[in-house]
């Protein structure tokens, strides 16, 4: 099978610190894996270096086969590595669907059209209603985002994502701290996508992460301890030690 | 059945609030523009270069409104990108160019390309380092305007300024009719391209990227050529409105380029309300007519009322007086559906 993402002995430190430690790591497209570690494993970092939000002190990252190391951040988004966030990271005075039709333009590389009328792009229009649909936003999309509530802005970021055209979708712990049955339905709407994308998961709910994963990466200090299946890591001995402390429900 | 009306007009109501600066909030801009100078013109003949200094400074405040506004790139330098228009339609008109269209496209363009040219040191940090970098770079011209005597005429000016007839048949005349009308229309159509940007996907584009660069760019938006682009064009118009007041006119002096301007266009701006373009309007308005009705009454203390005004504005509204009327508006609109609701 075809390699979506991979890196090379990728590594960043911060001051003395070695946040991500030679991270060599390969996802094959359409695969579904998750990514788990304890708190400050270097896994929202990780993300950080393949999206381009920072630069990485050493290794190499590659995109279907390309290298976009040296690639800027909006420009990997363009190419279809496309994130959510762990902290919000939304358009406060912006309504979902202006926010919506934003990355649908933007993915399309099309927002710098200062004379084209956004109520005339009545098929992106028609899009971005749909998207929202689909996370079950679209009864809220003329509001602005800052009254909206938790689990709905949750469910927006990753609408964002989902307008982005993505190839490779990393997301970062998408249901933080919204109720459980909200992050079911996160959850499930991240299951439905169709298999040309590829998802890597970050989430610490291991209920979560067995039930989606066929694939599971374990970050512990910057290193990927273990990587194989569910079933696997579960079962091994040195993630039990270093992480899941010896109890662990692997969902059935 | 009537409940299912009421619920698609509330969603087809949210719709149309969807694009932040709607169509139609922007064409009734246009028309309370057209409407209002000339109701001005009809009932105040007398008052026509007042009216005429209130457009300029619109449309100055318009051009910051898409830097601050729009783009969110604070600056206390605005008045570098107005003075050069000025300047430039002034000497042109000196050195025998005396065609006033191509005069003022002039103006706009040298003051565009230097507003390309200069925000590139407005990319890199935050609020208060771009606030210093455009305090300076309009310092700077200031200065090198006074010490270039020999082009400028130091702090003499540019006198003598003289102005072919608009199309060849509208003379300036002593009455300042021939100017305002001439502001008017430039002010309108810059009004009119400003709406149009402000509803394109460009105008969306930097609301987003004011609100969240980091998001915008992973979303991927190029936020350095937006910014660069939208802070190219505001200097462009701002220099057109330098280069209006030059020709209207036929003066230009050093204070064009003075820190004063910059401040009190963003004063104007603030007291109006960023981001909306009626802002800048309505702000340009109530300056211009509290500074003639004051400035009448207690010739010293206008400054005074002008730091009374900032301060009340701070405190009580921070987002001008057109987010005080959309307060205003939201709060009448929930009482008259809190009164509806207990019948339906
Ligand atoms: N910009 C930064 N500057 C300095 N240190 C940083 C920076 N970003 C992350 N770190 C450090 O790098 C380490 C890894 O952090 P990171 O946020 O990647 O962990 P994480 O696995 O995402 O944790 P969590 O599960 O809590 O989200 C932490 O020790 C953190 O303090
Ligand atoms: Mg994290």
């Amino acid at each position: 099978m075809s390699t979506a993402l991979a890196t090379e002995a990728l590594a960043r430190r911060f001051g003395g610190l070695v946040a991500v430690d030679e991270v060599t790591l390969r996802l094959r497209a359409g695969e579904r894996a998750a990514l788990i570690g304890p708190n400050g494993a270097g896994k929202t970092t990780l993300v950080n270096l393949l999206t381009g939000t920072i630069a990485p002190s050493s290794g190499r990252i590659f995109l279907e086969g390309r290298d976009v190391t040296a690639l800027p951040a909006h420009r990997r988004a363009r190419a279809g590595l496309v994130r959510t966030f762990q902290i919000r990271q939304l358009f406060d005075p912006l309504t979902p669907l202006e926010a919506v039709m934003l990355a649908l333009l933007a993915a399309r590389g099309r927002s710098l059209a200062p004379f084209r009328r956004l109520r005339r792009e009545e098929a992106l229009l028609e899009e971005a209603r749909a998207v929202l649909r689909s996370v079950g936003l679209e009864g809220l999309r003329g509001e602005p985002t800052r009254t909206l509530p938790y689990g709905a802005q949750r469910l927006l970021e990753l609408a964002l994502a989902l307008a982005g055209r993505p190839k490779v979708l990393l997301l970062d712990e998408p249901a933080a701290g919204v109720l459980r049955e909200e992050s079911r339905e996160i959850l499930q709407t991240i299951a439905r996508l169709p298999r040309s994308v590829t998802v890597l998961l970050i989430e610490h709910d291991m209920d979560l992460v067995f039930r989606f994963a066929e694939r599971i990466l374990v970050m512990v200090q910057g290193r990927i301890l273990a990587d194989g299946s569910p079933r696997e890591v579960a079962g091994d001995p040195r993630v039990r030690a270093a992480y899941l402390g010896g109890s662990i429900d692997v969902g059935g | 059945m009537a409940d299912e009306r009421t619920a698609e007009i509330a969603v087809s109501g949210a719709e149309d609030r969807a694009f932040g600066l709607a169509e139609p909030a922007g064409i009734g801009l246009l028309w309370a523009i057209a409407l209002g100078a000339l109701g001005t013109a009809w009932f105040f003949p007398l008052h026509l270069a007042l009216a005429a200094d209130i457009l300029i400074l619109a449309l100055f405040a318009l051009s910051l409104d898409l830097v601050l506004g729009f783009a969110g790139i604070v600056s206390l330098g605005h008045a570098a990108f107005f003075g050069t228009g000025a300047y430039v339609a002034g000497l042109l008109a000196l050195a025998g160019w005396r065609e006033p269209l191509s005069g003022l496209l002039a103006a706009g363009v040298v003051a565009g390309l230097l507003g390309l040219v200069a925000s590139f040191l407005l990319l890199r940090g935050r609020d208060l380092s771009r606030l210093m970098v455009t305090l300076g770079l309009g310092m700077m011209l200031h200065e090198a305007a006074n010490k270039a005597a020999w082009l400028t005429g130091g702090a003499d000016g540019l006198q003598g300024i003289r102005i072919d007839p608009i199309a060849g048949l509208f003379a300036f005349d002593l009455f300042g009719r021939t100017a305002f009308f001439y502001s008017l229309s430039v002010t309108l159509l810059a009004v009119a391209l400003l709406v149009r940007l402000a509803t394109s996907p460009f105008g969306l584009a930097l609301r987003a990227i004011r609100a969240n660069a980091l998001r915008a760019r992973l979303l991927g938006i190029d936020v350095e050529r937006h910014l660069v682009i939208a802070h190219g064009l505001g200097a462009g118009l701002a220099g057109i409105a330098g280069g209006l007041l030059a020709q209207t006119t036929q003066f230009v002096s050093l204070d064009v380029l003075a820190f004063q301007r910059s401040a009190e266009v963003l004063l104007v701006l603030l007291l109006g309300g960023a981001g909306n373009l009626w802002g800048a309007v309505v702000g340009a308005v109530v300056f211009k007519l509290a500074h003639e009705t004051l400035a009448s009454i207690t010739v010293h203390y206008w400054t005074f009322w002008l730091g009374a005004m900032l301060v009340v504005l701070v405190l009580f509204a921070s987002d001008g007086m057109t987010g005080l009327a959309r307060q205003l508006a939201h709060r009448m609109r929930r009482r008259a559906g809190a009164r509806r609701a207990p019948g339906s």
